[in-house]
């Protein structure tokens, strides 16, 4: 009877299990074992297993530590102006009473918009010559230099990823309790201890939840960098460096250690988020216990 | 600590809801005040519009010898408890007594001692380091009572302080929160829509309806003598007898039976009286036949057939009749009504 109830069950289970097997499990599992190869489609004679030593490359090599550090840059930078605009977009969705439905419209439209149509306005828009931006701020070319380009990428993540922000906040918002505001103004607090010792702590899954989503999405950053500088000028991502090695370089081995060191700082991200801070989550399950 | 004077006090909420309409009130210094009324009746929205949460569209709000009527709420020196506590889920119960005094800028060690006093003064010993969502529905209470104890207000308001709180707690905390009232001294606005509750706590009832006050007095006022039909037949747990008569020459006819003579004029009136005060006899004035009995524990409310009508009588539980047994009624205490207004 148990036994006829397992099979029941792994029968039940496994188209699902068979489509993640085929469409995640399988790539990574590839990945990682082209990981521990010398393969390379220039030189295909020439595969062998030669354990970590992809990974000792791409460990002891400047560019991908560049990268890295760009990529944790933009991450980092994009995601803390995002949060803070985002929190105000939050609010004022949140407390517009007239022409709710429109401003949030509006507001979510650059989110609809294709990140790479997106970065094409933004590039065109910073030539110079032809750009009205450029024309308007900038003398020279802005995405020729390094600092400025770094401005431009995380100005146009800014732009387009805000809105996603804004709209997790939202829901977070709404989840704090109106008499809990209303409790606070009693006692006399005003509107930023409010925001600061009521709203923040309420919303704090909420906001977890949409940093943890941004930071991940940020952390993967290619289609912005790719459009807008194609990774000149040291502005090259992880994203951007695997998919050269990967894909322009034709080295598997290599590309693909890359993509499960990726793999694993985004992993590290997660947990780092979910441990760490989403411990102390109230509301979660444990009610908030110490 | 200071009485509350209201004065015409109207509100219009958006989209032309008249929520308070010219409402007129004089709460006493240290008095346990009751705004009683169903859903709807504006009773909440007067209570917020006491404590600040909202705004008036006209009239004023005195809180001893200030108009506090444009003041924020943190100014009006009135502490709130809310229906559902709106305790921080987030904060301790020593943090969430003492936050209206951190607000305050009360150094750190004086403000928790401050917290622990009331604290143990209500019974939440041991219970200071742990969070809300530890506490029981009766321990979350006494700590939302304790953070607006612990601010020494000048009145307390309650928005339906006892609704979420199972039967049997209910009266426990109903009997504290009067014990706790008497010991402060402390103005007390409450909002209710439990008549038994506003009964038993306040000293006196304001009750409303439609945005309008319909009779302000003490419990016995109001449950002896309703001032019209609204209030009669909201106030008691067994609703009020409420029959069609005639008065004719003083004498006051229901079913075409004199029940009592009165100084009325003439005319047709609404005669109140309650089934309490209807003794179930050998000799009365009117007579029919029991349609039902429900018991209410220690007694019964027999309902009798008179001509038609439904009267209901209130008898001891020894003196329970069976139903299709044909009785006689003898009322007390009979209220008439023209107009819905009480005329004697």
């Amino acid at each position: 009877m148990k036994q006829e109830e397992w099979r029941l069950a792994w029968l039940l289970c496994a188209p699902a299990v068979i489509v993640m097997v085929a469409v995640t499990a399988w790539p990574i599992v590839y990945s990682v074992w082209l990981s521990l190869q010398r393969a390379d489609l220039k030189f295909p004679q020439q595969q062998e297993f030669v354990g970590l030593e992809n990974y000792a490359t791409v460990l002891s090599n400047d560019y991908w530590w560049t990268a890295f550090g760009i990529t944790l840059f933009i991450t980092v930078v994009s995601v803390a102006i995002e949060l803070v605009l985002g929190m105000a977009l939050a609010l004022v969705m949140h407390r517009t009473l007239v022409a709710r439905g429109l401003v949030r419209t509006a507001t979510l439209i650059p989110y609809g918009i294709v990140t790479v149509v997106a970065a094409f306005s933004w590039r065109f828009a910073w030539t110079p010559k032809t750009g009205y931006l450029a024309e308007a701020f900038a003398q020279g070319a802005p995405l020729t230099e390094r600092a400025s380009a770094l401005a431009v990428i995380i100005l146009a993540e800014v732009w387009k990823t805000t809105p996603f922000m804004a709209l997790l906040l939202m829901a977070g918002l709404a989840l704090v309790p109106d008499d809990l505001l209303k409790a606070a103004a009693m006692d006399g607090a005003g509107w930023w201890q409010r925001f600061t010792k009521v709203m923040l702590p309420a919303m704090k899954p909420a906001i977890l939840v949409a940093l943890l989503f941004r930071t991940l999405d940020a952390f993967r950053i290619f289609d912005n960098i790719f459009v807008l500088t194609a990774g000149a000028n040291e502005t090259s991502s992880v994203s951007m460096l695997t998919y050269n090695n990967l894909i322009k370089g034709l080295n598997l081995g290599i590309g693909s250690t890359m993509s499960v060191l990726i793999f694993l700082a985004v992993a590290a991200i997660a947990f780092l988020f979910v441990k760490i801070f989403g411990a102390a989550a109230p509301g979660s399950d444990d009610g908030g216990r110490r | 600590m200071a009485g509350i004077e209201i004065s015409a006090l109207t509100k219009e909420f958006p989209g032309g809801v008249q929520a308070l309409n010219g409402l007129d009130l004089s709460i006493a210094d240290g008095e346990f005040f009751a705004l009683l009324g169903p859903s709807g009746c504006g009773k909440t929205t007067l209570l917020r519009t006491i404590a600040g949460l909202e705004t008036p569209t006209s009239g004023s709000v005195r809180i001893g010898d200030r108009d506090v009527t444009r003041l924020p709420p943190g100014a009006r020196n009135v502490a709130m408890v809310f229906q559902d506590y709106a305790l921080f889920p987030h904060m301790t119960i020593e943090d969430n007594i003492a936050y209206p005094l951190k607000i305050r800028r009360q150094a750190r060690e004086t403000r928790l001692k401050h917290a622990h006093d009331v604290g143990s003064q209500l019974g939440l010993d041991g219970l200071m380091r742990r969070r809300p969502a530890e506490l029981s529905g009766g321990q979350q209470q006494r700590v939302a009572l304790a953070r607006a104890v612990a601010c020494h207000p000048s009145a307390f308001l309650f928005d339906e302080p006892l609704s979420n709180l199972d039967a049997r707690l209910r009266l426990e905390a109903r009997t504290f929160l009067k014990r706790l009232q008497r010991q402060l001294g402390v103005t007390t606005v409450f909002v209710t829509h439990d008549q038994a509750e506003a009964l038993a706590l306040a000293d006196r009832i304001a009750v409303m309806e439609a945005g309008r006050i319909r009779q302000i007095g003490t419990p016995r006022e109001v449950f002896g003598r309703p001032a019209n039909t609204f209030v009669a037949g909201f106030i008691g747990s067994t609703p009020m007898n409420l029959l069609p008569g005639v008065v004719r020459d003083g004498a006051v006819l229901v079913a075409a039976q004199q029940l009592s003579v009165l100084d009325v004029p003439d005319g047709e009136v609404v005669v109140g009286v309650r089934p309490e005060y209807v003794a179930v006899t050998e000799n009365g004035p009117l007579a029919g036949a029991v349609a039902t009995v429900e018991n209410l524990g220690t007694s019964s409310l027999v309902t009798v057939d008179v001509d038609g009508l439904s009267i209901g009588a209130v008898v001891p539980e020894d003196r329970e009749v069976e139903p299709g047994t044909r009785v006689a009624l003898n009322p007390t205490r009979v209220l008439v009504y023209r107009d819905g207004e009480l005329v004697s």
